[in-house]
């Protein structure tokens, strides 16, 4: 059978990938998870002395936290298969990719094994996060010493 | 399954657009029912904030807002507007408007405080607040 | 390149063993033994790995009667990086021991070559089969255990199992190999590593039809064709390309898919089982069974598998897949 046949009788046969309800439930997951994430804030801002510049890094180390609980109980992966980007995209997508790793490297040893591979998944969210802010601050310098924009 | 779900989709969405939400100016002072007015006043004119409230204590003067829901981008350039207007009326004071919602919080439980020194030690430690970065 | 065995090697004897998540196939009462724990109380996933392939060939030589020295050769494969897990266990079965790599294939090619030993009287007894363990090739082809991605629905889920077979002399009251045929490398472009099954019914069809050309036969001759793991949206596609070629509807009732029934309607695993436990377990347990009891009389075992590693994909390279067949007959 000629390759674009077989491909157009492939195309056929396959399940078409239900984007509209993925894109539905990333939303509502999505959203969910970043409702829990405010709730966390308020929480911080009212028991403890938080403004809301300097809330986010409780509310984050508690998000992550949570997000260990849930990968460590092999809950997350369950949410995963449901949302799809709506858990992998909030910062407790980012833990649990560096927790699965961790998790799964153990066996390894803990220098070379969950040290060599934590950030397996995650390295290109550091690498590319960290790369692309040191361009958009050079950008911005350059724009204040034209004059264009203040600090 | 999917129509349920788009049933409950729409409320989700405007959920984000009640309008007519009342402005309610409640501020408390511990001198001068003049200054009373005048801040009510600066306050009410201003659209973008649906609450605030003002602590007069010693010679500070804290003002809390909150900013109308998807004005939060405009907190920066409203609280400085605020600033200037109640700087040139209060020359007198040190003056710190915050749209910071700690701010807000602690400021509505310290307006129904007696106590003019625990106001005084908590309007101190707000101004401290303010200024930490992390 | 198709194969036929004069003096018909038979399979003496048969085992299958699975983990505990295999506890809902369709066809766990079949299996000789379901353990508890997917690693065999042992500390890592790929040690548990080679512990099930000792248990599976410790059972094939216990109904035999036979020990680990009356076997002449060891012959398995797994999809672990190098195939450690078959190298443990081959240390300490102390057996003469080929490795093969056919991915999921294995279960098949393993087979071929032990009759082929047997024909060529070299072998009395040898031990052929494959086995996967789930934890440690999810971490050796995709992403660790507890990631939250989210797969596809054609993508599938590689079974912990193994399945071995004892190949012999022919014996009438055993199912004999008659003839087998090993598939070629092929490749039409799909680089989709979640939907494999599109990727290997190709290779199953160029192996099917090979088998019959050169036998002769058609699917009428047969009482079942059974694929590895083509998975449900795989099976469903090989089936489009025999209809395309003439193969009527009745027919293609015969051509069935392990990995497409291995569990059931269950939607937590997407389009199916796969991994060459998945054809091995339930080949030398299920199928010849059926033989055994008279149920089947002849059967086409068509193993497939996706010649990939993660670096090739990651490389941008597509899925190269093959499969191997044998054909089984009960007297």
């Amino acid at each position: 059978m000629e390759q674009e046949q077989y491909k157009n009788l492939e195309q056929q046969v396959t399940p078409p990938t239900p984007y509209f309800m993925n894109a539905l439930k990333a939303f509502l997951v999505g959203g969910i998870i970043c409702t829990i994430g405010h709730a966390i804030t308020y929480f911080y801002i009212i028991f403890f002395d938080f403004t809301e510049k300097t809330v986010g890094n409780p509310t984050v180390s508690t998000m992550i936290f949570l997000s260990m609980l849930l990968t460590g109980f092999g809950l997350y992966k369950k949410l995963g298969q449901y949302a799809g980007a709506g858990s992998a995209v909030p910062v407790t997508g980012f833990g649990n990719a560096v927790i699965s790793a961790a998790i799964e490297h153990r066996t390894e040893g803990v220098v070379l094994g969950v040290g060599g591979n934590i950030f397996k998944l995650a390295g290109s969210v550091i690498l590319f996060g960290v790369a692309s802010a040191f361009f958009v601050a050079l950008i911005k310098l350059i724009l204040v010493s034209i004059g264009v924009v203040q600090w | 399954m999917k129509k349920i779900t788009y049933f409950f989709f729409v409320p989700f969405l405007l959920a984000g657009c009640s309008g007519n939400e009342k402005t309610i100016e409640v501020y408390d002072a511990f001198e001068g029912a003049e200054k009373r007015v005048e801040v009510r006043e600066v306050l009410d004119r201003n659209d973008d904030i649906y609450s605030g409230t003002a602590i007069f204590v010693d010679n500070e003067l804290l003002v809390a807002v909150q900013a109308k829901p998807w004005l939060d981008y405009k907190k920066e350039k409203i609280e400085k507007e605020l600033t200037k207007q109640f700087e040139e009326q209060f020359s007198d004071l040190n003056v710190l408007v915050s749209a910071d919602y700690k701010l807000y919080w602690e400021a509505n439980k310290l307006k129904n405080e007696k106590d003019q020194k625990r106001v005084a030690d908590g309007v101190e430690k707000l101004k401290g607040l303010v200024k930490e970065e992390t | 390149m198709v194969i036929e065995f004069k003096s018909k090697p038979s399979i003496l004897a048969n085992g299958a063993v699975a983990g505990p998540l295999e506890k809902k196939s369709v066809f766990y009462s079949y299996f000789d033994s379901v353990i508890e724990d997917e690693r065999w109380n042992e500390k890592t996933n790929e040690q548990g790995h080679a512990t099930m392939i000792l248990e599976a060939c410790d059972i094939v030589m216990k109904k035999a009667n036979i020990k680990n020295l009356d076997v002449d050769f060891f012959l398995s494969g797994d999809l672990v990086n190098q195939m450690t897990p078959s190298n443990f266990a081959a240390r300490e079965l102390a057996i003469s021991f080929i490795g093969l790599f056919s991915a999921c294939a294995t279960s098949v090619s393993s087979v071929i070559i032990a009759s082929l030993l047997t024909e060529l009287g070299a072998s009395q007894l040898a031990i052929a089969g494959a086995a996967s363990q789930h934890n440690a090739i999810e971490r050796q082809f995709r992403y660790p255990i507890e990631y939250g991605g989210k797969k596809p629905a054609t993508a599938q889920w590689t079974v912990t199992a193994a399945g071995y077979a004892l190949v012999g002399k022919h014996n009438p009251e055993y199912p004999s190999v008659v003839a087998a045929t090993v598939g070629k490398v092929v490749d039409v472009g799909d680089t989709n590593p979640f939907h494999m099954g599109g990727a290997m019914a190709p290779a199953a069809y160029d192996t099917i039809n090979a088998h019959l050309t050169k036998r002769n036969q058609k699917f009428q001759d047969y009482d079942l064709i059974m694929t590895g793991d083509l998975g449900k949206v795989g099976l469903k596609i090989l089936k489009a390309m025999f209809a395309q070629n003439g193969v009527k509807p009745e027919e293609l009732q015969l051509l069935r898919d392990a990995g497409a029934e291995f569990y059931g309607e269950d939607q937590a695993f997407l389009a199916g089982a796969s991994g060459a436990g998945c054809s091995a377990a339930v080949y030398f347990s299920y199928i010849i069974q059926q033989l055994k009891s008279g149920r089947f009389k002849r059967v086409l075992l068509c193993a497939t598998g996706a010649l990939l590693s993660p670096l090739s994909f990651q490389q941008g390279e597509s899925i190269p897949c093959t499969a191997h067949a044998i054909e089984l007959t009960m007297e």
